[in-house]
């Protein structure tokens, strides 16, 4: 190394560990936050939120409260009529409600008071007359509004016509997406659910307003983007922008959850100018966690295809969020959650259609990983299941789907640099992968995911030209370079990162810098610390400002040396003759040189993006960036087969940050990160109650204690491989490192639990009781490749189209032409307009077109364990009355669409049978499904699904156990297993305990009139220890009621020919009916079920 | 209003507060303490954690007047005539504190964690730590400085 290269390697500050240049401060309790500041005569402020999630605001009385002493002011939504809203084009939200209130939660005034103690008494004093609207809480109920008056959408439509419901949709297709797959040799299909999550940084959200007589505001926040910020008060409280000045001390936390102005910074600042006194309100937890803008809910459905050698074909993908009561960041998350999924694989053609929903919820918004951690989930698990189809280690299947370097993704975004393989690498020698995956005994297991994230985006959220992000610079002679910076600390570094900036291209020591910061009077513009951009666009800014003052001495200095410029380093504290380091002058005496010569030091730098660099179609700009960085990591796991708790025993983390500009502090970001993934992964749900619950719209959890955040002894062992790719466009090589590192976490260890126990977790989060279902399925009795054999021919997971639980797997077992049956059959009913139709009649409408179908007995018997059959060609009794129901729930779903692809058709009606056909509505083993019909019924009942009538329309109780199984265990071949047969006892036991009805035969006329089209019919059994015969649904010819059915005497399904009434009497093992009534019932049906299984109902029936 | 009688890091402050205040409320507002941080105000989070005592205390929870004549030791008291603990010095340079919110209460349970046991092992970290909520570290590198604060030849330059 020649004496120039060692001089300047010695004193690098970029690459090294370094101290924070608040660290010490913040170890010692100096580092001011903004609830750490106090003013004179400061009042506190307090907002009033509604108790409702949906309701027009009548009146709002503020008299009683300004008359209690100490009460300086109160405010309600028409003091600050204006809109704002984060993006420039879906401004909805106001300062303070005006009309109506969207979500619990939502501010409808405020109060500024001497303590706080009188500011709660004066809130209490307020009166708010409502009128209450219905709620919206699921992107179903919104998107099945019609806007009504007496229902209005949440928003009103921006274009008459439309579902005012609905924030945005996006549909984009790059490629021939429907050729790649059909093209494809595997495909994989599955639906995924990502649950809502939210930052909770650990500082509440606080603000302060002061207003000066000169009539200047001043507003202190813990804010991530003071400029926004800077710019909406302005407009907001409609004032000269050059008279508002926004502080902004350090932030305690932020996660994106602090990335765009609030309800308190309007209103402190609006009642600091009523009042002239400054005012402070900071969030209770509680309002921090109403506040949210976090992680929204993602329903997912994917289909990828694969060539047989392991190449992507396509990608598929149909996503709803749901966005909660206001637009937020909706706009951008609706685009992310399909443009950044375009990398770090090639991925030859790509279709998303992503519709965001506003919900009357608090409002979702960007959480660390805006948009992109949630399909990123979804999207590795599917390449877990291809890789597994392929029989191709999942290491191996991405390593053969890397994009490359210095390429466009197939949605045409500009990637630069690209360490994704060394990140493989890593942490598959670091991880010791070959040796464990699938290798580990039984309950263990590893997984491994890959991802890419922007590092900032090409296009501010306002159109503008100007730079993104700038730094001025001033140097005294002294030695001391001060740094002006309008960038926003929230703990990741970056006020520590310009100073290493400023150090290193000014030789300066790094205490030499000072960091004049967060203060929009004094610092450049830059827009804030949101989608990683800080890092990149700052440090470009302040070495384009550095650079500039570093030229200007050295041309100093080589003037007083009589050499060239280029010869002079600055590096140590000194200025150094490059062909002789021992002729070197101190800096301060350099930084003299350049004032005497050049006059007062001071330099301005900024960085704007490339622009071009992404597709010219509308939305194209949406997740460009000017560059990427990229993660994989692997976790372990075990799995407690016992209990479902999932303990994730360590993560390695490999990610390629471009140039670690100080390790320490990007080791911290990845380790943050992974960690905030692996709490989303098996812990965080931020949810509501719904109307079940009492309050619906309520947070189900809104403390530290409930909503459960990783303590010391939950945090997995998190270990960081960083890789160093060297961007060509960022600062020293630099890329971002905040976010990226999150992603792969949750689907690593989604994939993880896999291959401990052979289930499929494709719903967050992986919490003890949703693994210990999906284990009790019976899916996880197998170990390694047996068990992906015996998996492969299974049917890919899929939830619900229903809210709730409805999103977990469910397996079972179809052909081609029963999905065309239902595709049909739906088509048909809609048509028909059965789904205007009251149920009952749907349904004895929907069987009539069965008539003719063969009957036959036994077709839920498949070999293996229990799942759902679904056979709509062959129908028994029993089967017959539950695919009519089943189908016409569909019919009646306006969510299930008809030309969707078979599987999500069939998994569709598989859900609505298991529904019906097991205990719970879940499929749980042989033992969980309704073999006594009397049992369905009350079943079905208590779900809502049916209303038993027997009783209502005169039926007598009837004594008698039910035993007939365990009396004749040589015609159920599952019953030899001796745990299913305890199973089947116990419940025997508990059913002939309850009381049961049935209309006598010799009744049933009597009772005709009270039955109606559609009801189902049970006929009792006259064989001891069985309840039920035979079953059909009731059709009325004549004005009698008839029975229509899938008998064994005549092989199809037919109408009787004779009344109901005398068909029984007729038939010396039926002694009497059981009326059912079909509902629409909740819709909601649990998913999952098991191995191929089953077994047979009750033989003696008489079909 | 009654007036309290407080021992805070190592002087005695008397106190004019509300009858309800808590001690984090008065150390805060009254006495401009303000490096105890108040994260729930419930005692879920552990940001306002103090030294009573030597102990650990959740301060946002603990009455005022149970503190009187008691030593209360707070972050701004960890540091002696100005120069920072090895605790202190090695979060910084292990880069143990990002957005520092929580650092406060996390030093407090440390240190009373180093004061009885002066090697501790990781599970002994995580036990002691395992009341203060971080949302930012992944707490990897709040073990890691510990350890440098017990053996200085960790820390890297």
């Amino acid at each position: 190394m020649s004496d120039r290269a060692k001089a300047k390697s010695e004193q690098h500050l970029i690459g090294k560990p370094q101290r924070k240049i608040d660290g010490l401060a913040k170890s010692t309790g100096e580092a001011r936050y903004t609830d750490d500041i106090a003013l004179p005569g400061m009042l506190h402020g307090k907002i009033l939120r509604s108790p409702h999630p949906h309701a027009r605001i009548v009146s709002i009385d503020l008299e009683a409260a300004l008359a209690i002493p100490g009460v300086h002011a109160a405010i309600s939504g028409k003091d600050l009529p204006v809109r704002y809203g984060i993006i420039p084009w879906t401004p909805d939200e106001y300062p303070l409600c005006v009309e109506r209130v969207r979500y619990i939660g939502d501010g409808v005034a405020a109060v500024a008071a001497v303590d706080e103690d009188t500011a709660n008494q004066a809130l209490e004093a307020i009166r708010v007359e409502y009128e209450e609207l219905p709620a919206f809480l699921t992107p179903e109920d919104a998107l099945g509004a019609n806007g009504s008056d007496d229902a209005p959408f949440i928003h009103p439509a921006r274009k008459e016509g439309r579902n005012g419901n609905v924030t945005k949709r996006v549909e984009l297709e790059f490629g021939d997406v429907d050729s790649a797959l059909a093209g494809s040799d595997v495909t994989v299909e599955g639906d995924y659910f990502f649950e809502g999550t939210t930052h909770t940084p650990i500082e509440p959200h606080c603000a302060i307003g002061q207003f000066d007589g000169t009539g200047k505001l001043t507003v202190w926040s813990a804010t991530q983007v003071p400029h926004y910020l800077h710019r909406e008060l302005a407009r907001v409280l409609d004032l000269d922008p050059a008279r508002v000045r926004v502080l902004q001390p350090l932030v305690g936390g932020a996660f994106g959850g602090k990335s765009e102005p609030f309800d308190l910074e309007f209103c402190v600042a609006k009642l600091a100018m009523l009042t002239g006194r400054p005012v402070k309100i900071l969030y209770t937890r509680e309002e921090v966690f109403y506040a949210h803008r976090g992680r929204h809910p993602f329903d997912m459905h994917y289909v990828t295809g694969a060539t047989r050698d392991g190449m992507l074909t396509g990608v598929d993908a149909r996503i709803v969020l749901d966005g909660g009561a206001y637009a937020s960041f909706g706009l951008v998350t609706t685009y992310y959650s399909g443009q950044l999924l375009a990398a770090p694989y090639h991925i030859p053609a790509y279709r998303f259609d992503s519709t965001r929903v506003y919900t009357n919820k608090p409002a979702c918004g960007p959480k660390r990983g805006h948009g992109s951690v949630q399909p990123r989930f979804a999207f590795e698990v599917q390449l877990d299941k291809l890789a597994e189809k392929l029989e191709l280690d999942p290491i191996e299947f991405r390593r053969r789907n890397f994009m490359g370097a210095h390429r466009r993704t197939v949605n045409e975004l500009r990637v630069t640099s690209n360490g994704f393989l060394e990140c493989l690498e890593a942490v598959e020698r670091a991880s010791d992968w070959k040796e464990k995956f699938r290798k580990l005994p039984m309950g263990r297991g590893v997984g491994v995911a890959g991802s890419c994230y922007i590092s900032g985006t090409n296009y501010p959220i306002y159109p503008n030209d100007m730079p993104q992000s700038a730094i001025q610079i001033q140097l005294d002679r002294s030695g001391r370079v001060a740094v002006f910076s309008g960038a926003s600390e929230i703990g990741q570094g970056c006020d520590s990162m310009v100073a290493y900036v400023a150090a290193e291209e000014l030789g300066v020591p790094l205490e030499y810098v000072r960091v004049l910061r967060g203060d929009t009077d004094f610092t450049p513009v830059d827009l804030g610390a949101y989608s990683s951009r800080v890092t990149f666009m700052l440090g470009n800014a302040c070495i384009d400002a550095a650079r500039k003052l570093r030229r200007k001495v050295q041309e100093a200095v080589a003037e007083h040396w009589g050499c060239r410029p280029a010869q002079v380093l600055l590096a140590g504290g000194r200025a150094l003759y490059g062909p002789d380091t021992e002729r070197q002058i101190p800096v301060d005496e350099a930084f003299q040189l350049a004032e005497t010569r050049f006059g007062t030091l001071g330099a301005t730098g900024w960085y704007n993006t490339p622009k071009d660099v992404h597709g010219d179609y509308r939305g194209g700009t949406i997740g460009a960036s000017p560059a990427y960085s990229f993660t994989a990591h692997v976790a372990e796991v075990e799995v407690d087969e016992e209990t479902g708790v999932v303990t994730v025993d360590k993560i390695w983390v490999a990610h390629d940050c471009g140039r670690a500009l100080n390790p320490v502090l990007v080791e911290g970001q990845m380790e943050g990160s992974a960690y905030m993934g692996f709490a989303e992964a098996l812990m965080e749900e931020h949810v509501f109650k719904g109307s079940e619950q009492g309050r619906a719209g309520l947070h189900n959890a809104p403390s530290l204690l409930d909503y459960r955040i990783p303590t010391s002894l939950d945090t997995p062992e998190l270990e960081s491989l960083i890789v160093e790719s060297i961007d060509p466009e960022g600062p020293y090589g630099a890329k971002e490192a905040g976010e990226g590192p999150l992603h792969p976490s949750i689907p690593a260890i989604a994939n993880a639990i896999y291959d401990a126990v052979g289930v499929r977790m494709d719903r967050l989060p992986f919490s003890a009781p949703r693994v210990w279902r999906a284990l009790r399925r019976g899916r996880g009795v197998v170990t390694g490749l047996l068990l992906l054999a015996a998996l492969a021919g299974c049917a890919d997971p899929v939830p619900g189209a229903d809210a709730g639980p409805a999103r977990d797997t469910v397996v079972y077992s179809a052909t081609p032409e029963d999905a065309s049956i239902i595709r049909a059959k739906v088509v048909w009913g809609r048509e028909e307009g059965l789904d205007t139709l009251a149920v009952g009649e749907a349904m004895a409408s929907l069987g009539l077109t069965f008539l003719g179908t063969p009957y036959r007995p036994g077709t839920l018997e498949a070999p293996g364990e229990e799942r759902v059959v679904v056979n709509l060609r062959e129908l028994d009794c029993v089967t017959f009355v539950e695919t009519v129901a089943a189908l016409t729930e569909l019919i009646r779903d306006p969510s299930v669409d008809p030309e969707a692809d078979a599987a999500r058709l069939e998994a569709r009606f598989a859900r609505a049978l298991e529904a019906r056909r097991y205990r719970g509505g879940e499929l749980d083993g042989y033992p969980s499904r309704l073999h006594y019909f009397s049992e369905w019924i009350r079943d079905n009942h208590e779900r809502g699904r049916v209303h038993d009538l027997t009783a209502e329309l005169g039926g007598d109780a009837y004594p008698g156990p039910v035993d007939f199984m365990s009396t004749h265990p040589e015609a159920y071949r599952q019953l030899a297993d001796p745990d299913v047969l305890t199973a089947v006892v116990a419940m025997e036991a508990r059913e002939s305990a309850r009381p049961r009805f049935r209309i006598p035969e010799d009744r049933i006329q009597g009772v005709e009139a009270g039955i109606q089209a559609g009801d189902i019919i049970a006929a009792t059994s006259a064989i001891e220890g069985l309840d039920v015969a035979h079953t059909g649904i009731a059709v009325r010819v004549n004005g009698r009621v008839h029975l229509l059915h899938a008998p064994l005497v005549g092989e199809e399904v037919q109408l009787s020919a004779v009344p109901l009434a005398d068909r029984i009497k007729g038939i010396p093992g039926q002694d009497g009916i059981m009326v059912a009534r079909p509902l629409d019932g909740a819709g909601v049906t649990r998913g999952n079920g098991s191995e191929p299984g089953g077994t047979a109902r009750p033989t003696g029936q008489e079909d | 209003m009654r007036i309290v009688q407080l021992h805070v890091n190592g002087d005695r402050r008397p106190a004019g507060v509300p009858e309800h205040y808590t001690l984090l409320e008065t150390l805060r507002y009254a006495l401009g303490l303000t490096g105890s941080k108040q994260g729930c105000d419930k005692g879920d989070c552990g940001a306002c954690t103090v030294l009573v005592d030597g102990r650990p205390t959740l301060s946002c929870i603990t009455p005022v007047w149970e503190v009187e004549g008691r030593e209360v030791v707070t972050v701004e008291g960890l540091a002696a005539q100005g120069h920072p603990s090895p605790l202190q010095n090695a979060f910084d340079l292990m880069g143990a504190a990002q957005c520092g919110f929580c650092t406060p209460g996390i030093l407090c349970s440390l240190s009373a964690l180093l004061a009885e046991t002066p090697a501790p092992d990781l599970p002994e970290i995580k036990e002691a730590l395992s009341g203060n909520l971080c949302r930012c570290t992944g707490y990897t590198k709040i073990y890691e400085a510990v350890w440098a604060a017990v053996d200085p030849d960790r820390i890297e330059p």
